[in-house]
């Protein structure tokens, strides 16, 4: 299907035919273009000169000789001290972490996945991350802070569920790389409040990061703000 | 061996501030930019001037990289902006050197053209002719390898215009060919 419900036809795939070429069409649209390619004599002649047409435009190209690099670094060595340092933004950070992440075993490793769930479950209940004492939180220096949910930045509170076959070693590396901590639970429904150490700015920064956090269900089954 | 390092974590990197991931960041993509900008200005000079301030750009606002499109399709969006807003600049000013000598020479006839280029440059010279939109979709379809999607956000419109600007250029660039004495067959 095309993704608008309907069979390739001829001119459709006359309009796709350059993306066929570069490889960018999804496999069941690619699949679709080239059961019409084979019923088509006139298309092929087209692939044939969109093919001729794209090695001689990546020829072109490649004969560019490129600039060296001398300038760009001159100009990075004089705004270097006066850059502003800015802390990479949270997302980026998950999106890095995220690349890192193996691929996500099933079958396999279902009865571990058990086992380490019972073990994420005690050691968040035994105190590897920041345990809540009465309504607050403690910090590494041991100091009793508040809940999150009472003054902390308006957007530095979130709500999540972790996944099943989410370790606690992930769990750990996931609030560090955010620059967050668990801040109490679990609670009903088997809910943590997370707290941001560095809350974002907007309400659309953090609807972003909210969205993040759940685009990854490895480790996290869904993320909501704290009310 | 070490694997390579994404371009993410490299974003990251740089965002913090550290120059020896910008460095590495900018030889991973400072061809594509540069070869991009130069389709758009037609100026060597103008071209790596661009390209460095796109990486400027990036060095100084790092983090503004949201990830929603590809990172090297979003470095082509911001070469593209700063191009064209230098291109309005100087809209009114005669062409300069630099595209005169990017135009071909209408007064060639297709036996001094089949005389004094072989077919690759006959396609060369004919891409010439195009308008800048046909010039620049077809650079960015065959050469930069992007979607429709991408090209879409790219240069700014709906996936369907993508489509058929692209349809438009190949047909143009065929016929042009003939005009040029090389009938391959189609249109």
């Amino acid at each position: 299907m095309t993704g608008e419900g309907k069979q390739m036809d001829r001119d459709e795939a006359e309009l796709l035919l350059p993306f066929y070429v570069n490889g960018t069409l999804e496999v069941e649209v690619r699949e679709e273009f080239e059961a019409v390619l084979a019923k088509n004599d006139e298309l092929r002649i087209q692939l044939e000169l969109a093919q001729e047409d794209r090695e001689f435009v990546t020829a072109e190209n490649e004969a560019i000789t490129i600039p060296s690099p001398a300038k760009f670094n001159q100009l990075l060595g004089e705004n270097t001290g006066s850059r502003p340092r800015a802390n990479p933004s949270v997302v980026t950070r998950i999106l890095t972490w995220w690349e890192g992440l193996p691929p996500i075993a099933s079958a396999g490793v279902a009865v571990a996945a058990l086992v380490l769930v019972l073990l994420q479950a005690s050691i968040i209940a035994g105190g590897l991350l920041n345990q809540p004492t009465g309504n607050g939180f403690r910090t590494a220096s041991g100091e009793d802070k508040p809940s999150v949910t009472q003054n902390a930045g308006a957007f530095a509170g979130v709500v999540v569920r972790f996944a099943d076959s989410a370790t606690a070693a992930r769990i750990s590396d996931l609030m560090t790389r955010i620059d967050a901590e668990i801040v109490s639970g679990p609670r009903a429904g088997g809910l943590y409040h997370v707290k941001l150490n560095k809350p974002f700015e907007t309400a659309e920064e953090f609807d972003t990061f909210i969205k993040e956090l759940n685009t990854n269900s490895t480790i996290i089954l869904f993320a909501q703000k704290a009310s | 061996m070490k694997p390579a390092q994404s371009d993410t974590d490299l974003l990251n990197r740089l965002a913090a501030g550290d120059a020896l991931a910008m460095k590495a960041f900018f030889a991973r993509h400072q061809a594509k930019v540069f070869r991009f900008s130069m389709r758009l200005l037609k100026d060597n000079m103008a071209a790596e001037d661009l390209t460095n301030e796109v990486f400027m750009r990036v060095w100084q606002r790092a983090d503004s990289f949201r990830g929603q499109a590809a990172v090297s399709t979003w470095l082509l969006s911001i070469a593209r902006n700063m191009a064209l807003s230098r291109l309005r600049k100087r809209s009114e000013e005669t062409l300069g050197e630099g595209q005169s000598e990017a135009l071909v020479d209408d007064a060639d006839t297709p036996e001094i053209l089949a005389q004094k280029a072989s077919k690759g440059e006959a396609i060369k010279l004919c891409i010439a002719k195009l308008s800048a939109e046909h010039q620049e979709i077809i650079d960015l379809v065959y050469y930069h390898e992007k979607s429709v999607r991408e090209v879409g956000e790219v240069v700014g419109i709906p996936d369907a215009t993508v489509k058929t600007r692209m349809f438009y250029a190949r047909k143009q660039l065929a016929e042009l060919m003939r005009d040029h004495g090389i009938d391959r067959g189609w249109p």
